[in-house]
């Protein structure tokens, strides 16, 4: 049973000491495991050897080190199968520079004219009281859809649900109305004289501001425009309402959690062996699930859990196509019944993922989001956990690819945690993750 | 270093020479590619593998690369088959211009996301195994 078989340990005296949870308490008696934090740049490396930092975003990731104090480093070694660091929530680009082409195409089509951008417009302060704003002048005579003069980007693609928001006002004394999309069926707004944020959620890649004769009507349209955002709907809440983007290396990192981004093609890293020494497990992942099409092994102990004795996996989605999944065993064959599958988490999600298992007790618990989730009693036969490496985002390196976001684990072979040493395991993962419990 | 993203589909019959080639170039980092397996019906077996992510710019640099404009043509840069051939051959592993063009050739080298390069020729990652 969880919360059974603790010793007083230097976690349970700090806590009792009102002290700030450290991850490192869980492995204060030498527990074998693991702890990745990719926030800590300096635990980053882009080779598998260590000679060359990660010193920013969008940089891979060929080293991660173990800060558990075992010594359990993760490695990849072919540079297209190593992971990417991100911090980006932002779909867009140029987002203070509407007048480049490469973030923003100017529309042109029937009786519009080429739109006129003046970034870093000096006339007119900005929502936080900087001249940092854009204007944007359009103008179309017609009144049809094929009538358009504005600034848009997007593809047209239908994706997941989008959340889309920015900051305008009416550069003139009088109010305008104007063509606005940001992933959702195109309207009309009308832009007042003070800076109103108008947002719009949808399933479709475009962000669209200008005229459209058969939407906003024709004439003239004189706008200030500042800090657009569009970023999946449930990605980056409760972040900073924007992220600005200038490229797909260059955005703002302060205020975003970072991650690993594994493209669920190719990417994966290995641990070298370890000795768990125990029956006893603890897995602790922030992830965000992009895709529930194929398998994606979070973690998994030995080349395959199906393989040898004493072996344990994490999905977020299991190849059984649930939503995400943990699995243990010992000496028992492999069976489905050991695994504890959630079937409500539907990607793409972004959650706090727990794993408690212990193979004398035939106990696979899995917790997401801080509480349970699914469990499995099925008979694990008995043993310790192997002298296994740890696959992390692909089984065996081979298959079952983790397509998504990896903010951060903790892996422990060790004696049951109470339940509040659990709780703030998981609230401490759900910060590094941008989760809240 | 300067990395730069590629996404690189080479069909079955090319695979094992596609596989050495980076290998005997780059070392370790140029190991363990095409190791994920595509097909149109995304079953087994294998029609193509894919390799996709970031590479050295400096190894990019001798591939081909086709790239897709919004609203434009594609843009082709033919890769540098001697070079390559040269510097692998160089490393022990012998491979003639030839041989490299042919692969190049075979091959589709883009800047595209995997699923995009994917969906674009009708492949899918071929099925896995269960639980």
């Amino acid at each position: 049973m969880i919360g059974l078989g603790l010793s007083i340990t230097q976690l349970a005296v700090r806590q009792m000491l009102g002290g700030t949870f450290n991850p490192l308490d869980l492995f204060a008696n030498s527990e074998p495991g693991f702890w990745y934090d990719p926030s800590d740049m300096s635990t980053l490396f882009q080779d598998a050897s260590g000679a060359t930092p990660v010193t920013a975003v969008e940089q891979p990731v060929g080293l991660m080190l173990d800060k558990s104090g075992n010594g359990a480093h993760a490695t990849q070694a072919t540079a297209t199968s190593r992971p990417v660091l991100s911090a980006r929530v932002n779909l867009l680009t140029k987002t203070e520079q509407f007048d480049d082409g490469v973030g923003w195409a100017k529309t042109i089509a029937g009786t519009g004219t080429a739109p006129i951008v003046t970034d870093l417009y000096t006339e007119a302060s900005a929502p936080d009281g900087t001249f940092t704003a854009s204007r944007l002048r359009c103008f179309i005579s017609g009144t049809s859809s094929g009538d358009i003069s504005g600034l848009q980007k997007g593809s047209g693609a239908v994706l997941s649900t989008l959340a889309g928001r920015i900051w305008v006002k009416s550069n003139t004394a009088s109010l305008q109305t104007a063509w606005f999309r940001a992933g959702g069926s195109q309207r009309s707004v009308t832009v007042t004289t003070s800076w109103t944020q108008i947002t719009d959620t949808g399933t479709i890649d475009y962000f669209s501001i200008g005229l459209r004769g058969s939407i906003s009507g024709a004439g003239l349209l004189d706008i200030l425009l500042w800090h657009p955002d569009q970023r999946v709907a449930n990605d980056g809440v409760g972040l900073p309402a924007y992220q600005r983007v200038n490229t797909a290396t260059d955005y703002d990192t302060v205020g975003f959690p970072h991650y690993l981004r594994c493209d669920g093609i190719d990417d994966w890293m290995v641990t070298p062996t370890i000795t768990p020494g125990t029956d006893k497990v603890q897995v602790f992942a922030g992830v965000r699930k992009l895709s529930d099409a194929a398998g994606g092994s979070v973690a998994e102990l030995n080349t395959s859990w199906l393989s040898g004795s004493g072996t344990f996996a994490l999905f977020a989605p299991s190849p059984a196509n649930t939503n995400i999944a943990s699995a243990s065993r010992g000496s028992a064959g492999a069976v489905l019944g050991q695994v504890a599958s959630d079937n409500e988490n539907a990607s793409p999600i972004t959650r706090v993922v727990a794993m408690l298992a212990e193979i004398s007790q035939d106990q696979n618990i899995l917790r997401i989001n801080g509480a349970q989730a699914a469990s499995s009693t099925q008979d694990q036969g008995a043993g310790n956990y192997g002298n296994y490496p740890l696959y992390l985002f692909r089984r065996g390196g081979t298959s079952s690819t983790f397509n998504g976001h990896f903010y951060g684990g903790i892996i422990r072979f060790g004696d049951n945690l109470p339940i509040e040493t659990i709780e703030q395991t998981e609230s401490y993962m759900a910060a590094k993750t941008g989760v809240t419990l | 270093m300067t990395w730069t993203h590629r996404c690189m589909i080479v069909p079955d019959e090319q695979v094992e020479f596609a596989r050495q080639l980076p290998a005997a170039i780059a070392g370790s980092s140029g190991s363990g590619m095409w190791g994920t397996a595509l097909s149109p019906s995304g079953k087994l077996p294998a029609t193509h593998w894919i390799s996709s992510g970031l590479l050295d710019k400096q190894f990019a640099d001798l591939l081909p690369l086709t790239q897709y404009p919004n609203d434009a043509e594609p843009i082709h840069t033919p890769g540098q088959s001697a070079l390559a051939a040269h510097l692998a051959t160089a490393a022990g592993f012998t491979a003639t211009a030839e041989q490299v063009q042919a692969l190049f050739d075979a091959s589709d080298a883009t800047d595209q996301e995997a699923m995009v390069a994917m969906s674009r020729m009708g492949l899918m990652m071929a099925s896995e195994s269960a639980e």
